[in-house]
């Protein structure tokens, strides 16, 4: 039983791994039921959360374990149990959406946005649809503002498959649009 | 045989101790000479003669740490003596007595596969650990390519790109020295079993979205021609210099088509409106004035289309790439780096860009860099001065005079650009934070159709939109300080002119309107520049953006002579001053004004963004203040030069 695989941490939840791993035609969702020995991991409480996507398994360790201990048992039973039938996964899920959309605009995609002068964060999600705020330089470029919403739609949907949209909020800021007028400038102090 | 060359006190200070582990040709000596400088001491290992090197390094603070190299070793499975050396060494966690506090494992980014073993093998041990990936430069120049922050996310240490020992890699690495406690480690170390070790190996790389180096064969043949030194960097001129002679010979056609259409509008405006004012608005300050920008629509599209190619091509991040160098000697950052490139669509962008340095010091000085970056507003001016400058027809082989003058404007702007960041960073204070830089370097492919067209079309949009906002509404402003105050036929029999030539009239109104007496007013700024008035309020109008330079001119020169404003403007001659009758627009004139438009700060959002960025107006009109003597300075020395010539 051999397959690529490792674990990358996830900001801001420090009991939780991402395991990057071929996870062949899984269903992407919220995990209520998984297979091989992560079954029993998950009843006993030493896994308290799952989500899959394409391409990785989301697992939270309970709080009195540490992944330093359970880590390496954890991962053979990640790269058996997605080769195993037995799984009961919801249809898409609006947290594992949030989830991966913070993944790809302060991780996968964070060189590439910031180096286009943008700050993006995600304001929200559904199950199907995505929020996010262009700050930064984004919204009011003329050379790049559209190819980068077209790459991080591209990124998402890859990992994501039952995404519908990918929305922005308006740039409320109106310095920020080209040009302002030199009166309200003077009126801004 | 006593080895150790330093002396035994040494051990109990708390000068910490780092190791540097990597397999040999790994580039680890470069770095370890890079961090030691000529205080490297040389000894051996006890026991075996094994030579052990290790030196201090100073960090930032002005403390030491003790810098150890370590042999090359490709694997912590001894086969050799100065492998076993380093087995010894991190099995005990002590080199002879003295104990080590970090390793820092050189990752060769040509071999990485092989590097992330030794990496692997590492991450076992207790220590800290950060990665030093070297050879990216050579990975890049052989086809291949790498993200090194989801590298560095997927074996969970830090790792920091230094290529050769270059100043800005050792600066963050330094820097990372001073806190070896707060380093990243993996939340799981990666597997011990060879297969194991296999399966994460080959699942890092293909998240660092790896490919190997000659790969891609096709990318790698071209990158070998365009990624070297010296040829590399004569087709990047050469390159540049085609850009701009395209821009002057593919658009010229299609700017006279929209110069003859406002030509013709403006006369049937004329023509048709009975209102004296209204007609004058119309067709002067409307169709002249904003049409004179308008005109310029075909260039910006132009720009930008051009600037998508070389992007979706994947020439531009070549361009940058050896661009970054030029940057590297300078000491800035490569961040610094795209932040003046984003300044080459808007110094707006770029100003935002300036977000990711982490350094406040940096940021600032960068902003006062990016402004000078010649941006698409200073376009039209360009092609309208450079117009009037030389002919077109002025040619040395395949290569037009006109788009020569164009290209050392941009590469005046880029260099000074650079000039003014660096001095800058080196009045407010080295920052010392020197973080990787990373820039994508994507396989040469065809340029999609759809982007293209919609980033042309999103240039031309806000272009429109610029035009019919701010550059209408000053036009108009200024048509009204052009035209005010009204004159009776009563003024113009005291001013003897004949109240029927309607030429006469409008000189005359002109020449003694309220924007007459504000340009007649800061004439004595400008004169030594060889401006008159009517330039005076043209570059005073431009602070509310730039292309009013070009409608304010083009309204006056329309007023003057509806039939050709364009010879109007030309033949434009001085109505006062010492120099009366003279024509303007003399070649040094010119020279003048077209390097007063590269360094000028003309741009109130510009300002506007600085303000906000910074927090303070201290910045903004310090950058004000800077540009604009500098500006008024090199347009002198360019009209003494030019003039000296001609």
């Amino acid at each position: 039983m051999r397959k690529p695989i490792h674990p990358e941490a996830v900001t801001g939840e420090p009991q939780a791994i991402r395991w990057v791993v071929e996870t062949n035609d899984l269903p992407v969702g919220e995990v209520l039921k998984a297979a091989g020995t992560l079954g029993p991991m998950m009843e006993y409480g030493v896994l308290t959360r799952m989500f899959v996507e394409r391409g990785s398994v989301w697992t939270w360790l309970s709080p009195e374990h540490s992944w330093a201990d359970h880590g390496p048992r954890i991962r053979d039973a990640v790269v058996a149990a997605v080769d195993t039938d037995g799984w009961d996964i919801t249809d898409g899920s609006a947290d594992l959406l949030r989830l991966i959309a913070d993944d790809v605009v302060h991780g996968q995609l964070f060189t590439y946005i910031t180096s286009h002068g943008g700050q993006i964060s995600v304001v929200e999600a559904t199950i199907d649809s995505v929020v996010l705020d262009f700050g930064g330089a984004c919204a009011d470029c003329p050379a790049q503002g559209r190819t980068l919403h077209d790459r991080v739609e591209v990124t998402l949907s890859a990992r994501y498959p039952r995404l519908q949209e990918v929305t922005k909020v308006p740039s409320t800021q109106s310095v920020t649009s080209r040009p302002p007028s030199p009166l309200q400038l003077l009126k801004r102090r | 045989m006593s080895c150790h060359a330093e002396p035994p006190t040494r051990a109990s200070t708390a000068t910490r101790r780092i190791a540097l582990v990597g397999s040999p040709n790994a580039g680890k000596t470069t770095l370890f000479n890079s961090l030691t400088g000529l205080r490297a001491k040389t000894g051996n290992y006890p026991g075996v003669t094994v030579a052990r090197y290790e030196g201090a390094h100073t960090l930032d603070g002005g403390s030491d740490v003790i810098v150890e190299d370590l042999p090359g070793t490709y694997s912590l499975d001894p086969i050799s003596p100065d492998e076993q050396v380093v087995a010894g060494v991190l099995e005990t966690g002590a080199s002879g007595d003295d104990r080590i506090d970090a390793l820092v494992v050189l990752l060769d980014a040509a071999n990485l596969r092989r590097s992330l073993g030794l990496l692997a093998q590492v991450q076992q041990l207790p220590h800290p650990v950060t990665a030093v990936l070297t050879f990216t430069d050579e990975l890049a120049r052989r086809g291949g390519s790498l993200d090194v922050e989801a590298l560095s996310r997927a074996v969970g240490v830090r790792a920091i790109p230094v290529i050769a020992g270059d100043k800005r890699g050792v600066a963050s690495l330094s820097r990372a020295m001073e806190d070896v406690s707060s380093w990243k480690r993996p939340m799981v170390p990666p597997p011990t079993d060879p297969a194991g070790v296999a399966d994460w190996a080959t699942s890092v790389l293909e998240t660092a979205s790896f490919r190997a180096p000659g790969s891609d064969k096709r990318t790698s043949r071209i990158d070998g021609v365009l990624l070297h030194p010296l040829w590399g960097t004569v087709i990047f001129f050469a390159t540049m210099m085609a850009f701009f002679q395209v821009i002057f010979t593919v658009a010229a056609p299609l700017q006279d088509g929209i110069e003859t259409f406002f030509a013709w509008l403006g006369g049937v405006a004329r023509a048709n409106i009975p209102i004296p004012w209204l007609s004058s608005l119309v067709a002067d300050a409307l169709l002249g004035g904003v049409g004179g920008v308008l005109v310029f629509l075909p260039q910006i599209a132009l720009l930008f289309l051009l600037i998508s190619l070389l992007e979706g091509s994947g020439y531009l991040s070549r361009a940058a790439f050896l661009m970054d160098k030029v940057m590297g000697w300078a000491g800035l950052e490569g961040r610094a780096f795209v932040a003046l490139l984003s300044s080459m669509a808007c110094a707006i962008p770029g100003i935002m860009a300036t977000r990711t340095l982490p350094s406040a010091k940096d940021r600032i000085a960068t902003m006062m860099g990016a402004p000078l970056m010649t941006c698409s507003a200073r376009l039209p001016v360009y092609v309208l001065l450079i117009g009037m400058l030389v002919p077109a027809d002025i040619r040395f082989g395949p290569v037009g005079l006109q788009g020569a003058i164009m290209f050392g404007l941009y590469l005046l702007g880029a260099v000074s650009a650079m000039m003014s960041a660096w001095f800058f960073k080196r009045i407010i204070g080295r920052s010392g934070v020197g973080l990787p830089f990373y820039m994508e370097m994507p396989s040469y492919r065809l340029p999609r159709a759809r982007t293209i067209v919609v980033s042309v079309w999103d240039a031309c949009k806000s272009f429109l939109k610029k035009v019919t906002s701010i550059i209408m509404l000053t036009t108009i402003i200024l048509w009204g300080l052009l035209n005010f105050p009204l004159r009776s036929d009563a003024d113009l029999a005291n001013a003897g002119v004949d109240a029927r030539d309607e030429v006469a009239v409008k000189a005359y109104v002109i020449d003694n309107s309220v924007a007459a007496g504000i340009g007649r007013a800061v004439s004595p700024v400008f004169e030594p520049l060889g401006f008159d008035w009517r330039i005076n309020v043209g570059v005073l109008s431009s602070l509310a953006a730039r292309e009013v330079f070009v409608s304010t001119l083009g309204q006056v020169a329309a007023a003057e002579d509806p039939e050709d404003p364009v010879a109007a403007l030309t033949n434009m001659t001085h109505t006062d001053g010492p120099d009366i009758g003279e024509k303007v627009f003399t070649p040094s004139t010119i020279a003048a004004l077209l390097v007063f438009f590269v360094y000028a700060l003309q741009c109130m959002s510009t300002l506007g963004v600085m303000r906000r960025e910074t927090g303070t107006w201290k910045w903004p009109v310090i950058a004000f203040v800077y540009m604009g003597g500098l500006a008024w300075v090199m347009a002198w020395i360019a009209k003494l030069a030019v003039g000296a010539i001609a």
